[in-house]
């Protein structure tokens, strides 16, 4: 398995155009850029409509980019078949069965499914079917929303494709299988590393996994870094209001909370020992940020 | 351009001819189906010759019966239209669309080809089945016994798959409204190089003259063959760049 890969976006831009302009275009994407290095979990974290399935369906060769490139370790990724069976891109797929569509037995459709992926291993997702119960003798439409997303990351699993994306495949499956696939993930990852990117909202749930989370908010990239990077970067202060505006004056604020006469502010960016020190001589409360409520005040 | 003969390419056109032996088995079932039951209902006059003059012997169905160029027409067309439809699934499961362009021209190449001896092989069958049927020999009466016949029977194969596949490409770009609206509009186009096609085919010549109201055409096997050689690269090309930045919903 090739795990060398190396992806970059410059300036990436996705916009959805109208055939009839009685509307406006929508730009999902704005001058994007970031670069994934191999063998590393990535958190993708956006809000609802900001971008993130749009940024996958760039990365995974569905959408051509407006404007702005995606490179494979150099190579341009869109329509460049050698490359595309290298990328997984798993998302809650809907089995739908209106339009005519008739689906195989699940070993059947699994087999199907990755056909066409090289690193595929049948023994793995056979022993993913067993861990996770996922019942074979059933069709894929028959199974329950959350067994139909176990078969959905079973397949993005067992492709071990050197870039895997799961974009909120698992919001169909309770705690317990969620629990169970998180392991999974990390366990694989150690054995065939490759390139994941996670999106999902299940951020405190999930931020163990990710070596490096990317942020993006109404279309733009907003935080990239380590997990710990960017949990370090935040502070939350809480005293006396007064106290607390003295001592806040030229940060980076994120967020306000304000209580009678107290006041809890979280501030983003370079804090520094000197800060501290000046907290705990005013007598103010400091204490960390979660990336969840990072995310939260990030990004509204 | 990709690689023509990478092993993505070959694995897709061996599918794709798969496919196409299974959808043809499967109407000669139909048709074994049909003859089985005619002969149970043989001791019934009236439903027999409700049959006989209605399914076996009428007008529409003679082409399919007999497998002629009705009936690989509609095939062909249909694949096309199947090509196109299938396209989001196979970019899904990370082949790119040049790939599956070229595999699938490919795969219509050859099925194109292949079409002439398989339906020589399937009237023989036909005509095993029904001994007594005149219409045998109307099947190979087309285009007077001229061979030439099958090259243009060929081009028409090959624009037809294209026309499909460009129907279904449009329906997944522009949506169902424009994309009938389009269609109707290339059909009436072609609908002049199909009618004197089919005139040909069955009145067993090559110098036959159309008079459409406007103009006294005289068309022949070079002005069509022409034609047909501009329409498929044409309507190939149309589809090429259309499908090559085609967008797929990740639903």
């Amino acid at each position: 398995m090739n795990n060398d890969y190396r992806i970059e976006v410059r300036n990436l831009s996705v916009i959805y155009k109208n055939l009839i302009p009685i509307t406006e275009n929508f730009q999902a994407l704005k001058d994007v850029s970031l670069t994934l290095e191999p063998g590393r979990i990535y958190g993708l974290l956006g809000r609802n409509g900001a971008g993130k399935t749009s940024l996958l369906s760039v990365l995974s060769a569905f959408r051509k980019a407006s404007s702005g490139d995606v490179l494979i370790n150099g190579t341009p990724l869109f329509d460049n078949g050698a490359l595309m069976q290298h990328i997984q891109f798993i998302y809650q797929k809907k089995f739908d069965t209106e339009s005519g569509e008739t689906y195989p037995k699940i070993r059947k459709y699994i087999k199907k499914e990755t056909a066409y992926r090289p690193y595929f291993d049948l023994d793995y997702a056979d022993e993913l079917i067993q861990k996770f119960g996922l019942p074979t003798n059933k069709r894929p439409h028959k199974l329950s929303k959350g067994m139909q997303s176990v078969l959905s990351v079973i397949i993005g699993l067992a492709s071990r494709a050197p870039v895997t994306i799961f974009d909120e495949a698992y919001l169909g499956m309770d705690a317990p299988t969620r629990d169970l696939f998180y392991k999974e993930v990390l366990k694989d990852q150690a054995r065939h590393p490759r390139i994941m990117v996670m999106s999902t909202h299940l951020v405190s749930e999930m931020e163990y996994l990710f070596d490096e989370v990317i942020m993006i908010h109404q279309g733009e990239l907003i935080k990239k870094g380590t997990y710990d990077e960017l949990v370090a970067a935040g502070m939350a202060i809480t005293g006396r209001a007064d106290v607390v505006d003295q001592f806040a004056v030229g940060k980076d604020i994120i967020n306000i909370e304000s209580l009678g006469g107290f006041k809890k502010i979280t501030l983003f960016g370079d804090i520094s020992e000197e800060d501290h020190l000046l907290a705990q001589a005013l007598a103010l409360e400091v204490s960390a940020v979660t990336l969840q409520d990072l995310f939260i005040h990030l990004t509204t | 351009m990709t690689h023509i003969f990478n092993g993505r390419i070959k694995r897709l056109m061996k599918e794709e001819l798969i496919r196409f032996g299974k959808h043809l088995l499967g109407f000669l079932g139909t048709m074994m189906l049909i003859a089985i039951i005619m002969n149970l209902l043989h001791d019934t006059d009236t439903i027999h010759r409700w049959i006989n003059n209605y399914l076996i012997n009428s007008e529409a169905v003679v082409d399919f019966r007999f497998f002629n160029f009705g009936f690989f027409i509609f095939f062909i067309f249909v694949s096309g239209i199947v090509t196109g439809y299938e396209l989001p699934d196979y970019v899904r499961k990370g082949i790119s669309r040049s790939d599956y362009f070229v595999a699938e021209t490919l795969s219509a190449f050859i099925v194109s080809l292949l079409i002439a001896p398989i339906m020589l092989t399937l009237n023989v069958i036909s005509h095993l089945i029904f001994p007594s049927d005149s219409l045998f020999y109307h099947a190979f009466q087309m285009g007077n016994g001229d061979p030439l016949i099958l090259i243009l029977q060929f081009l028409v194969y090959m624009a037809l798959f294209f026309l499909g596949y460009l129907i279904t490409t449009f329906w997944n770009r522009v949506g169902w409204v424009i994309t009938i609206a389009t269609a109707i509009g290339i059909f009436i186009l072609l609908s002049f190089v199909s009618l004197n096609f089919m005139a040909i085919s069955h009145r067993g010549r090559f110098n036959f003259s159309l008079n459409l109201g406007l103009k006294q055409f005289d068309v022949t096997f070079r002005s069509l063959a022409i034609s047909l050689l501009v329409l498929i690269p044409t309507l190939g090309t149309i589809t090429y760049f259309l499908v090559k930045s085609i967008p797929v919903k990740a639903t």
